[in-house]
């Protein structure tokens, strides 16, 4: 499909270019849009429901967001399923209907884009660092976007010697600790990336045996995901501060990556990016080929700076899925960037006859699976 | 604190303390054995009656007060409260109270007296001296049903009010006690958090019948804190559903049965037990059931213009928004689906759905969504029915004559509750079976006096020749 390649090579050639204007943003937007418009036909369908099409459009903010449970319920592709690269599931759920997918043509943009902004994010002042990722290869794991992103980060900016710390589904703590002392020795600053619940299995490990490590200064910590009811639940901040007391390093290098599989590129903490000093709290930045707004989910309209909203997030590199994301997280929008506020679901009415579902569903749930 | 439409309200509660409420139980029971027990029936209705009457009264202080409130409180539309309190509190003027007495005793002076049985002896009903009620606060005045059940019977009462709705039966309990002092001691409404162990077990262990509405989770908290020696009354979670056969579709009718349909769900925002979840519609009238669903949509859009639903919480909208969503992506590869919504926001949404798998009852996430489901027979809606059983509450019914018998012999078999008319499922009538119980019956305890010693007692007699 020539239009794809011609757009992604565009795409590519937008997202090299840090200083863009926000006409040049919304131009490359509408012609996303009008890909998507014309290729993706449960997308197409969607807007003229809405009766939007690339004539009405004028404005990326035009463009209706597309529920994330619409990529569960649907296929939202550009490409016939059998001509993508990869496919990225979310997890949670072993019924693969319940699962998100969202389908790559190829995943070019996908890793441009991952490398351009993990390179600021996270490594700006080194070429390469020695990292220890914490959750498993990409090959054990080939629908999860997490394990690609991870993939790509070790190949790219992971020295040599990076290694995972997980064989197949276990992950291998003791071999940790014992690396972590060895880093103790050394003065080579060291990267610790992977899942939050990870972090957080090891740090309850540590404190049973009263283990604390010295990393060598510049030494970093990523993690992302939160605790997906694999590991206790822990807020944000509190994370930060057990994680620096744990290695010794500064809040400033602990950062978060918020992204989620129905996304092309990723979201961070802007301790690098931007001049945040709460670093235990610190706002979260976009790309600029993505911008992050916080919507009202009743009039779907923005949400002035400071109040709570749903997040919606127009990610250019998303080309062949859709690049309007509504998700399911609350949000702020603060000066510059953004504040996670926590999840938006789990709808309690205040009605009598609500529950009696919850209930039944309940019953029914032999296998206690979660969604 | 509430904040709604702009305007706030901050309403103060006491801070309780086991040996605070064991006071408060004692004051009860002592009130209730020294006064309230000394009462007949009738005087009892008589100040119900007249706290009725003041309440009626749009100028009556504490009733502006609640019009005030109430929608602060609850976020429903204020005028939408305002015709609800008119119509609610005419349900407990003094026949109707005397109709809800008939109803459960066949000699209601028994409550007063013992009384003598057709089969011989005498009998006399006991209401329990002090009942605990866990009101919930879904719909504002509701508690009046289970507070004039307590009056009725004589009983002092504690209300745990909702802190969804903790404003009319304190201002209800207000107007009785300026009418009779001594009676309104023997009245106490509280606030504390649900489930707090060693209140409601002070509580609890003080009294003789504890009345709960609420959650199947506050249900079975509840019963778990209920001593042996008090029985349990609870008004667990249930579902509503409305019928229309193909009579009510005759095209000089559809219109009538859909805005009286657009009725039973949009009032207080679906969030009553009484409120349908789906229609289910016959086919073969001059309109089809998907004409019913378009027909429905307009006069929930009619009626959200006249009576606003309430701004909802972020759950609630996300979970109104999720559940369209999948509606919406599931139609585009279907033709049996429709999704009909309010443009620019959650305000109302219908769904017709020509394949519900497995016949599952849709559920319907509330505040003003509902689902039209197109079917055969009448007969059908077994089917649906088979996964709700055990928690289907009422059935508003569009039939015409000829189908009135079958139709309610069915709904009956199923399991339901209570039948009534299209536009009539939120007020229920004085009288009712709620749950499908006695309202008062069950609360008594009977002594029973036998035959043996009516005829006995002439042996004894010192007078006898």
């Amino acid at each position: 499909m020539p239009a794809y390649e011609a757009l992604k090579q565009e795409l590519i050639t937008f997202i090299n270019q840090p200083g863009a204007s926000e006409n040049q943003f919304n131009d490359m937007a509408l012609k996303v849009f009008q890909f998507q418009y014309e290729y993706n036909k449960p997308f197409r369908k969607f807007c003229r429901k809405r009766r939007v099409s690339p004539r009405t459009v004028k404005h990326f903010l035009d463009i209706p967001p597309v529920p994330m449970d619409a990529f569960k319920l649907t296929t939202l592709s550009s490409h016939p399923i059998e001509e993508t690269e990869a496919v990225f599931m979310t997890s949670g759920t072993t019924d693969p209907a319940k699962r998100g997918r969202n389908y790559h043509r190829d995943l070019d943009t996908y890793d441009m884009s991952m490398k351009t902004f993990f390179k600021k994010a996270i490594v700006p002042d080194v070429e390469k660092i020695k990292m220890y990722v914490l959750f498993p290869e990409e090959n054990l794991m080939p629908h999860s976007s997490l394990a690609h992103y991870l993939h790509i980060a070790k190949e790219t900016f992971g020295t040599e010697d990076s290694l995972y710390v997980f064989s197949k589904e276990e992950f291998q703590i003791e071999k940790l600790i014992e690396e972590l002392y060895e880093t103790e020795k050394k003065e080579e600053p060291i990267l610790l990336i992977g899942a939050t619940f990870s972090f957080i299995h090891l740090l309850d490990e540590c404190n049973k045996k009263d283990l604390r490590f010295q990393l060598p200064s510049k030494s970093r910590l990523m993690d992302t995901g939160g605790a997906k009811g694999r590991s206790r639940e822990m807020e944000p901040q509190t994370f930060k501060e057990e994680m620096g007391r744990l290695f010794s390093v500064p809040a400033e290098n602990c950062i978060n990556m918020y992204g989620m599989t129905e996304l092309s590129s990723q979201i961070y903490d802007g301790n690098y990016l931007h001049n945040e000093h709460d670093y235990y709290n610190p706002a979260k930045y976009a790309p600029h080929w993505v911008r992050t707004v916080i919507m009202d989910v009743e009039s779907m309209e923005q949400k002035p700076p400071g109040e709570r909203g749903i997040i919606v997030h127009y990610d250019l590199a998303n080309l062949n899925s859709v690049m309007g994301v509504l998700t399911e997280d609350a949000g702020m929008q603060g000066e510059q960037g953004f504040y996670l506020l926590g999840r938006a679901v789990g709808a309690e009415a205040k009605g009598c006859s609500l529950a009696v579902e919850q209930f039944l569903r309940s019953a029914g749930q032999s296998k206690g699976d979660k969604t | 604190m509430f904040e709604n439409c702009g305007e706030r309200a901050e309403l103060s509660v006491p801070m309780l303390t086991p040996a605070l409420i064991e006071q408060i139980m004692d004051k009860l029971k002592e009130q209730q054995m020294e006064y309230v027990s000394t009462l007949r029936t009738n005087d009892l209705i008589e100040v119900f009656d007249q706290a009725i009457e003041r309440w009626l009264d749009p100028e009556y202080e504490l009733r502006k007060l609640a019009e005030q409130f109430l929608p602060v409180i609850t976020g429903y539309d204020g005028e939408m409260i305002r015709l609800f309190l008119s119509r609610y509190l005419r349900q407990f003027r003094k026949v109707k109270l005397m109709r809800m007495i008939d109803e459960d005793f066949v000699n209601p002076l028994v409550l007063d007296e013992f009384r003598p049985r057709k089969s011989g002896g005498l009998y006399r009903a006991y209401g329990p001296p002090v009942i605990t009620h866990i009101f919930s606060g879904n719909v504002p005045a509701l508690p009046l049903w289970s507070l004039s059940a307590g009056i009725l019977m004589k009983s002092a009462s504690l209300g745990k009010v909702s802190s969804s709705e903790p404003l009319f039966p304190v201002l209800f309990a207000k107007t009785i006690a300026d009418i009779d002092p001594r009676l309104g001691d023997a009245l106490a409404v509280l606030w504390w958090k649900g489930g707090d162990q060693s209140i409601e077990e002070a509580s609890f262990r003080s009294s003789h019948a504890v009345i709960a509405y609420g959650g199947k989770e506050t249900i079975d908290t509840v019963r778990r804190k209920v001593p042996p020696h008090a029985t349990f009354h609870a008004h667990g979670h249930k579902v509503s559903f409305g019928v229309l056969t193909k009579e009510c579709l005759q095209t000089t009718k559809g219109w009538q049965a859909a805005k009286l349909a657009a009725k039973d769900t949009s009032w207080f925002d679906q969030q009553g037990c009484l409120s349908p979840h789906v229609f289910f519609v016959e086919r073969g009238g001059a309109y089809s059931p998907r004409d019913f669903a378009q027909m429905l949509a307009n006069e929930m859009a009619n009626f959200q213009k006249k009576h606003p639903r309430a701004s909802l919480t972020e759950e609630e909208q996300h979970a109104i928004v999720k559940r369209r969503t999948s509606i919406e992506f599931e139609a585009f590869e279907k033709s049996s689906l429709d999704l009909l919504k309010s443009d620019g926001g959650t305000d109302w949404t219908v769904v017709y759905r020509d394949d519900m798998e497995n016949n599952e009852f849709p559920f319907s996430p509330l505040n003003r969504f509902v689902t039209v489901i197109p079917v055969d027979r009448v007969d059908d809606i077994k089917g649906y029915l088979h996964h709700v059983e055990g928690f289907v509450q009422t059935a508003g019914v569009g039939c015409a004559p000829q189908s009135f018998s079958s139709i309610i012999d069915l709904l009956g078999e199923l399991g339901v509750n209570r039948i009534c008319a299209l536009g009539s499922m939120p007020h229920p009538e004085p009288g009712w079976h709620h749950d499908g119980r006695f309202h008062l019956a069950d609360l008594v305890r009977y002594c029973d006096v036998e035959s043996t010693l009516e005829e006995q007692i002439d042996l004894f007699d010192v007078f006898r020749d």
